[in-house]
């Protein structure tokens, strides 16, 4: 954070010189028709807006630079109004002093006479501090509001960066799985292979050009869940103890795409491969009035685990980090084991919870 | 325009731009000076009579009291406002003026604020028709003292003044009344007594000249 707020305040700096350019400027314009009171500004006229501003400079670069950086925006309102006040009260004097004493060192041959009691002094300068006051914190806002919208950017940048990095661990992953299987069949020279290959480029499709959407129909996502099963049934005969349910009352429900998919490669992996005697995999989807719901079973021994550094390993933790960035607080994932089965549940929510 | 019109409008420009005229008083409290040489009968070069009263002794005597407090609420506070002044009675070629003149110091020059109470002539004439037309102002006299006998009166010229403000080197509340445009001085007193502190430091050598200077000497009182 710190990092990225420097540019922007040298940035600011930078300009604090176009900023009193352009204030003093206007402040000259706007006091010089005000003292000349609707008439055409006379010689005299400039010559008071002229000092009449040098008086008013050093009070206002005083709580521009001073009194709010170190009293209003460490909220030391107490010491800043009193700072404040006094500043008024003190330079107003100052004024005064100025224009009955050394005005004339300066200007021999001019009287300024009628201008101004020290009420109006005091009005003046409590409105021309308090008006650049305002305009200081409104640009310092807007400055701050250009300083979080690029943070934001550079968050959403990071964000981006970050799924994508994490996408491109899932492709390799699974990619790698799916070679493995079509290996395995071409090494049986089984007539399935083609077929496994058509699906494979079908989930391939998927995976390239459909994952690319922040997110997808859940129907969608649920066929291509159901080929990557059907792929697998290539490679594996238990395909009676492997069961898909699905139950969504909404099919259009949108979902960030290719979330499921590691699970279900994760539990043929190590579920299937781990067991061969009690192996199952049972997939539940449900969805109903926004909340959704995912469960995946399958058997499990002690040995799968040790081999794959556990299912908390690459697939695992990617998901994990990929929720906690695309549903913050909307979400609820749960990993269940005993003996013999490994349980993972994942709710996501539309509302933050 | 008749001739005789003509003249009489060239004179009320020349006497009436002749002076500095100011709506409010020359003075503010703090600076009031009492100065108890202006006081007797004086006479000037021109063989006026001056007769210069303090305005505490004239109010008192005219309302034939002993003692301010005796006196009605709009006397006593006339007389608490004026009391530090002087009535002077001007009386020249048989005419005979009176004016309230409020003495006050700045850095150690003692002036004079002159407003006119009465003009004798005008309140006996029956065609008071021009006179509604008129408002006291006041005037400024620069008072010296060049001896025990012997005093100086200048008041100050509005030519200066004008110069100044034709000159765009001033900024001092004005409007310019009448027919001859009579610059009149709008400015409040504290801001009259800036000027006037203004106009005493400035390095004009001719700063007091004037058209309007009276020498007065005093009258022998046995004479």
């Amino acid at each position: 954070m710190k990092n990225s707020n420097s540019p922007l305040i040298i940035s600011h700096n930078h300009k604090a010189l176009i900023f009193n350019s352009v204030l003093w400027f206007c402040s000259f314009i706007i006091l010089l028709f005000i003292f000349s009171e609707d008439s055409i500004p006379k010689k005299i006229d400039y010559i008071y807006t002229g000092s009449f501003l040098v008086t008013i400079i050093i009070p206002v670069l005083l709580n521009l630079y001073f009194l709010i950086p170190k009293f209003l925006k460490r909220e030391k309102y107490f010491l800043f109004v009193v700072a404040f006040i006094t500043t008024i009260i003190i330079f107003t004097q100052l004024n005064i002093w100025f224009f009955d004493y050394f005005i004339d060192y300066f200007f021999p041959d001019y009287f300024f006479i009628s201008y101004h009691s020290r009420t109006k002094l005091i009005t003046i300068f409590s409105v021309f501090l308090l008006g650049t006051t305002f305009i200081k914190l409104s640009i310092d806002w807007i400055y701050f509001n250009k300083n979080e919208n690029q943070e934001l950017k550079i968050k959403n940048q990071e964000i981006q960066t970050q799924l994508s990095t994490l996408r491109s661990q899932i492709n390799p992953h699974f990619l790698f799985n799916s070679l493995n299987v079509i290996y395995a069949l071409a090494l049986e020279k089984k007539e399935e292979t083609t077929n496994a290959i058509i699906q494979l480029s079908d989930i391939l499709r998927y995976v390239i050009y459909d994952s690319s959407i922040t997110q997808v129909p859940l129907k969608e996502e649920i066929i291509l869940l159901k080929n990557y099963i059907e792929f697998q049934k290539f490679r594996h005969h238990q395909s009676e103890k492997i069961k898909f349910e699905v139950n969504v009352d909404n099919d259009t429900y949108r979902i960030y795409p290719m979330l499921l998919l590691p699970l279900i490669e994760n539990s043929f992996k190590y579920g299937i491969k781990g067991d061969i005697n009690n192996t199952f995999i049972h997939i539940n989807i449900s969805q109903k009035n926004e909340e959704f719901i995912f469960k995946i079973e399958n058997n499990y021994i002690e040995t799968s685990l040790i081999e794959s550094n556990g299912f908390s390993g690459i697939g695992l933790e990617n998901i994990r980090k990929n929720l906690e960035i695309i549903y913050p607080n909307r979400h609820e994932f749960k990993i269940l084991k005993t003996e013999h089965q490994f349980t993972v549940i994942l709710k996501l929510f539309n509302n933050e919870n | 325009m008749k001739p005789r019109l003509i003249i009489f409008l060239l004179a009320l420009l020349i006497l009436s731009s002749c002076v500095i005229k100011s709506l409010h008083p020359f003075y503010t409290q703090d600076i009031i000076h009492f100065e108890n040489k202006f006081i007797g009968d004086w006479e000037d070069t021109e063989h006026a009579r001056w007769q210069i009263l303090a305005f505490r002794d004239v109010i008192l005597k005219e309302n034939k009291k002993n003692n301010p407090s005796e006196l009605d609420d709009d006397q006593f506070r006339m007389f608490n406002a004026y009391k530090n002044g002087y009535v002077v009675y001007f009386e020249k070629d048989s005419t005979k003026s009176s004016f309230l003149a409020m003495p006050f110091k700045i850095n150690n020059q003692l002036f004079l604020d002159f407003t006119p109470i009465e003009d004798k002539e005008s309140d006996d004439s029956k065609n008071d028709l021009y006179k509604l037309h008129l408002i006291e102002t006041h005037t400024l006299a620069k008072f010296d003292a060049l001896n025990d006998n012997e005093i100086s009166i200048k008041w100050l010229s509005s030519k200066k003044l004008e110069q100044l403000l034709n000159e765009q080197r001033i900024k001092i509340e004005h409007e310019k009344v009448g027919f001859a445009e009579t610059v009149l001085l709008t400015a409040s007193s504290e801001e009259l007594v800036k000027f006037i502190k203004k106009y005493m430091d400035s390095k004009d050598e001719d700063k007091w000249k004037t058209d309007v200077e009276f020498n007065l000497k005093k009258v022998n009182e046995k004479q």
